[in-house]
């Protein structure tokens, strides 16, 4: 192990780094973001079909990013990347699904519901 | 861009100004000439012992984890001071405000304390008990232990484990210039919104309390971070997960709620700071701000960080309860996996300290049953323990009774705890002295848990013994104190008492408010007991050494290296068997074995960065406090720049020859080969990590330099001649 | 397995001199910095939820008056152009030519200047217009998050230039390989939320 002290370069989080990857990334992420963007400024749909296509897009772009640029792979070198993510995001889903839920009752209760959008 | 601020406020010194001195509170002034006493004290004492450059080199300059552990628990020791001095105001007031005709004291209408003073003393008491006292005492074990346990040189990161508790030093220190400075927060620790609020609290006390919080959050995540990378990556070899002792499987679900839970409180204060200094609406009570939302991120992190104290205080119990029991640990599998369902369920279950905050009854009870759910795998901790008593040969030593005491109040607390967990009873008690009750029952199971950590693990640390019956004295006083406080509590609750009462309309609470008194005076008794214990440990440090295991019966892998363990943690790295490698090597009959070879070892060299990075930190916190924002601005830029600076430095380790290690390790040039050959030279590690009491050869001292500076100085120091 | 068997196998000492990983450990410890850093996101992303209601916004301006999609989508594609060219950076690193990163740092830096250039035009474009944090809450949430992201696109900047010294002065060495890979995490997973801010803040928040 000590030989990556040494030569650096041949660590395996260097020689998994892969510009295919990269690349694709970049053009899956542009792709989706493009058609999610092109979509609500030409209004094309109604507004909860919009929603749906934007959470879609932004779902797969997202997915893009963690697997192309993040490398969130099952390689060996990057699989404690990939575990601690997805251990947090059941987290992410608590802290903002739950806090939604939370106040979305809260508000039809306590607030005035002709305010509600 | 900057909030319309009432009051003056000048370029140079913000918003400080001599009056906010506050001279004229006699009690302050009391606290004042105190602490200046004391530092004059202890300051006279390192210069008269000319320690100062001891000091400097072999502590505050230094990466070593068990002295930057030590450093952590001395901090939360002197915070757990002032907050008891807290504890003891809070209740003191309250007996003697009792009733309308009830006389008042230096100028208060009754008791001693007017309510503006009385308010920031219960908000102080929980943010320097909950963060700055129990936290930092864990987090020193955990940085002291958990490398040992693991079977490592160092934590992953020992500088930033150094920057992490300057951060928290820094914070506390703001904590403690609060007191003399301005004023503190009165908002209780959870920060009660929108009194926080800048129209509310136009004064620096909701400041002091926002950074200091701020400032050791950042200290709790990074110090997690350091853990989990430690424990993923730096194990022995041949310790697969199933080999991690148990305290390390706590430390690491710990950290994993330390990593996760405490940015969302970093955001919360970021929030609600830029309410304060930006004029944003996220929780004031106007402009469509939510005043809700700060309490439910606040308890995002709030709820967790219960279970981030908890956790390692169930480690300390795991592992003492083995040894005193002198078997295994009943159910390590489930106890590794209850350390980690805690800390998953502690996720869902933070709407239970706002149950009356008015969301539907659907919400309320997801979240009732959810808190009731995290009673399953504490249920499973707690009959393990029970099962690895059940026929074990029990010895009551002091960590023992400590941690037999932190189990009973388990019980209690996770008892009253199920009882809050139904929002009905809870609607009924909600911030009643029984709430206060419940959970300091689990705050007091962890300074239970932590106090047994700390005579566990001293002698292994310290190379000494503390006295045992002036622990256990300590303990039964320490119990009988925790008994007529809480359990006075418990009742009070019932009687209906609410919390933060400065002033108490009913003379029929005056009696459990007495009995508290008692407990407080039996607390007081304990405290002389655990003071005595070191002392008398230290005094006869030279007729009680402690070997490698000083209790006799200890199972994990930190009991194998020197007591006092050396700088390096193992001259050579153990190759890990078992579960309880030490037990396995116990029964194997493998304990007096030596290695018989040695390799170079890298070690970080000493640095003051992380030391100047608390610094600048406490000036950014203090400039923000005060509003003084040229302050901010070259400590912001402080920072950046040393970051950038040490950055560019490729030579922050030196290494130690093998030779130089074997020769540390009692022989020359290491042993004959073959498994099996006995060290010739039983003395114990002559570079002790605590340093120079007792037998140190010059040779030690001139070692000891090398581990400071990374070269070999010639000649002794004669450090230890002084002495 | 009998101690005297283990014993035979494996020593009871390490034989290997096992060094730890160190460029394995920071990069691992950093990724559970970004992780932790996410949260911060996650609870930004939460008040975005929370005060995203029309009463949030106190009667100010609200979704397509303040949110221009058509400048955020400009700087999605600089951010991602950045972390391409930064993707092509670090195959010079795999193949051990500085020239190449620095060269390919270079543009990414200045991709990711364009990017920051565009976000303060916008904010001060909003500041001009009367529409600030301090309006609504709604408002503040919105700002909240995009000012959030764009402090971090300032200090990777900072970072780049940083790293691209380091990189002509030291080459190759192991404290600059695990930096450059830590950069790596850094910056793309800005990328990563911008691509959630975009679609939910930017693109979202114009349906309301």
């Amino acid at each position: 192990m000590s030989s990556y002290e040494e030569e650096p370069l041949s660590h395996p989080e260097v020689r998994d780094l892969d510009v295919r990857l990269s690349v694709a990334s970049f053009v899956a992420t542009a792709a989706l973001l493009t058609f999610s963007f092109m979509v609500v400024v030409r209004d094309a749909w109604s507004i909860p079909s919009l929603s749906i296509a934007i959470a879609l897009m932004a779902g797969l772009a997202a997915a893009a990013q963690l697997i192309g640029a993040l490398q969130l792979t099952l390689a060996p070198s990057r699989r404690w990347f990939t575990a601690c993510f997805l251990l947090c995001i059941p987290l992410y889903m608590l802290t903002v699904g739950l806090t939604a839920w939370m106040f979305a009752t809260l508000y039809t209760r306590t607030m005035m519901p002709h305010l509600m959008p | 861009m900057f909030v319309h601020l009432q009051g003056s406020w000048n370029p140079i010194y913000g918003r400080l100004s001599l009056h906010e001195i506050p001279f004229k509170t006699q009690i302050i002034q009391g606290a004042f000439f105190f602490v200046v006493l004391t530092a004059l004290a202890v300051l006279t004492a390192i210069t008269y012992y000319k320690k100062w450059r001891y000091l400097w080199e072999e502590w505050l300059t230094s990466l070593d984890h068990k002295k930057i552990g030590v450093m952590y628990i001395v901090l939360g020791l002197v915070m757990l001071f002032r907050g008891f001095i807290d504890a003891v105001m809070i209740r003191s007031q309250q007996v003697m405000a009792i009733g309308p005709h009830s006389a008042g004291y230096l100028g208060a209408l009754h008791g001693y304390l007017p309510p503006y003073h009385f308010d920031q003393i219960y908000s102080s008491h929980g943010t320097i008990m909950i963060l700055f006292a129990i936290t930092p005492i864990l987090t020193g074990l955990m940085a002291i232990m958990v490398p040992l346990q693991i079977g490592a040189r160092d934590l992953a990161f020992p500088y930033l484990n150094a920057l992490t508790f300057y951060l928290t030093a820094a914070g506390a220190a703001l904590v403690m210039v609060s007191l003399f400075v301005g004023d503190f927060s009165h908002a209780g620790w959870v920060g009660l919104i929108p009194l926080t609020e800048l129209p509310y609290s136009p004064d620096v006390g909701t400041d002091y309390w926002m950074w200091a919080v701020q400032l050791s959050g950042i200290g709790s995540t990074l110090s997690s971070v350091n853990l989990i990378a430690t424990i993923i990556k730096m194990r022995a070899p041949g310790m697969g997960w199933n080999e991690v002792p148990i305290f390390t499987w706590t430390a690491l679900s710990t950290s994993v709620i330390g990593v996760t839970a405490f940015p969302v409180l970093s955001a919360a204060l970021f929030m609600l700071a830029a309410d304060r200094y930006l004029g944003t609406h996220f929780f004031t009570a106007s402009f469509g701000g939510d005043l809700m939302f700060y309490t439910d991120l606040f308890w995002i992190w709030g709820h967790p960080e219960v279970y981030f104290v908890v956790l390692p205080a169930f480690g300390i119990i795991s592992e003492v309860i083995p040894t005193f029991s002198e078997k295994a640990l009943f159910g390590y599998t489930s106890m590794a996996v209850a350390a980690l369902a805690i800390a998953g369920l502690s996720w869902m279950v933070w709407l239970h300290h706002f149950f009356t905050m008015g969301a539907g009854p659907g919400v309320n009870l997801f979240y009732g049953a959810a808190t009731m759910l995290v009673g399953v795998p504490t249920g499973v901790k707690a009959f393990n323990w029970a099962l690895t008593l059940y026929r074990g040969r029990l010895r009551f030593d002091a960590p023992m009774l400590w941690c037999l005491g932190a189990y009973a109040l388990l019980l209690i607390g996770g008892l009253s705890g199920i009882m809050l967990a139904m929002p009905a009873v809870d609607y009924s008690v909600h911030n009643s002295a029984f709430l206060i009750a419940h959970f300091h029952s689990f705050m007091l199971l962890i300074t239970f848990a932590a106090i047994a950590g700390y005579q566990f693990w001293f002698p292994k640390v310290f190379g000494f013994y503390l006295d045992d019956g002036a622990g256990r004295k300590a303990f039964w006083f320490f119990s009988a104190g925790t008994l007529a406080v809480f359990g006075s509590l418990y009742a009070l609750g019932f009687m209906g008492m609410t919390r933060r009462l400065d002033y108490i309309p009913f003379v029929q609470w005056r009696p459990p408010l007495i009995a508290a008194e008692v407990g407080i005076f039996f607390y007081c008794v304990a405290s002389y007991y655990l003071v005595r214990q070191l002392y008398v440990g230290l005094r006869d440090r030279k007729t009680r050494p402690a070997g490698a295991d000083p209790w006799a019966t200890t199972r994990s892998l930190e009991w194998l290296t020197w007591s006092p363990v050396p700088a390096y943690n193992y001259p050579v790295l153990p190759v890990v068997h078992g579960r309880d490698e030490w037990a396995w090597r116990r029964e194997h009959e493998y304990v007096d074995r030596v290695p018989d070879h040695y390799f170079d070892i890298v070690m970080p060299k000493n640095t003051s960065v992380p030391l100047l990075l608390g610094a600048l930190s406490f000036g950014l916190g203090f400039g923000l406090v005060w509003r003084i924002w040229w302050l901010c601005a070259v400590t912001i830029a402080g920072i950046l720049l040393v970051v950038i600076i040490r950055s560019f430095d490729n030579h922050t380790e030196h290494t130690l020859s093998a030779a130089l290690v074997a020769k540390l390790d009692g022989g020359e040039g290491g042993l004959p080969d073959a498994p099996g050959s006995v060290n010739p030279y039983p003395s114990p590690m002559p570079v002790p990590f605590f340093a120079k009491t007792g037998a140190v050869s010059r040779c030690a001292d001139r070692v000891a330099s090398t581990l400071r500076e990374g070269v070999v100085a010639p000649g002794p120091l004669g450090k230890g001649a002084r002495r | 397995m009998s101690g005297q068997e283990a014993i035979r196998e494996q020593g009871l000492w390490d034989r290997k001199d096992v060094h730890h990983d160190k460029i394995g450990t920071h990069t691992l410890g950093f990724w559970l910095y970004m992780l932790s850093d996410s949260m911060v996101y996650a609870a930004l992303f939460g008040a975005s939820v929370v005060l995203g209601h029309r009463m949030n916004a106190a009667g100010g301006p609200m979704g397509a008056t303040v949110l221009h999609p058509l400048s955020a989508y400009w700087e999605t594609l600089l951010l991602l152009a950045s972390g391409l060219a930064y993707g092509l950076a670090l195959q010079g690193l795999k193949r051990g030519r500085k020239a190449l990163v620095l060269a390919w740092m270079t543009v990414a830096f200045l991709l990711g200047a364009g990017f920051a250039a565009l976000s303060v035009h916008t904010l001060l474009a909003l500041i001009a217009r009367g529409i600030t944090p301090e309006r609504s809450g709604y408002l503040s949430a919105d700002l909240a998050l995009i000012v959030y992201h764009a402090l971090h696109i300032g200090l990777g900047l900072v970072w780049f230039l940083v790293m691209m010294v380091q990189v002509a002065v030291f080459g190759f060495h192991p404290n600059v390989v695990y930096r450059l890979l830590n950069l790596k995490l850094f910056w793309f997973f800005q990328s990563f939320v911008w691509v959630l801010v975009f679609s939910f803040t930017y693109l979202r928040g114009v349906l309301i």
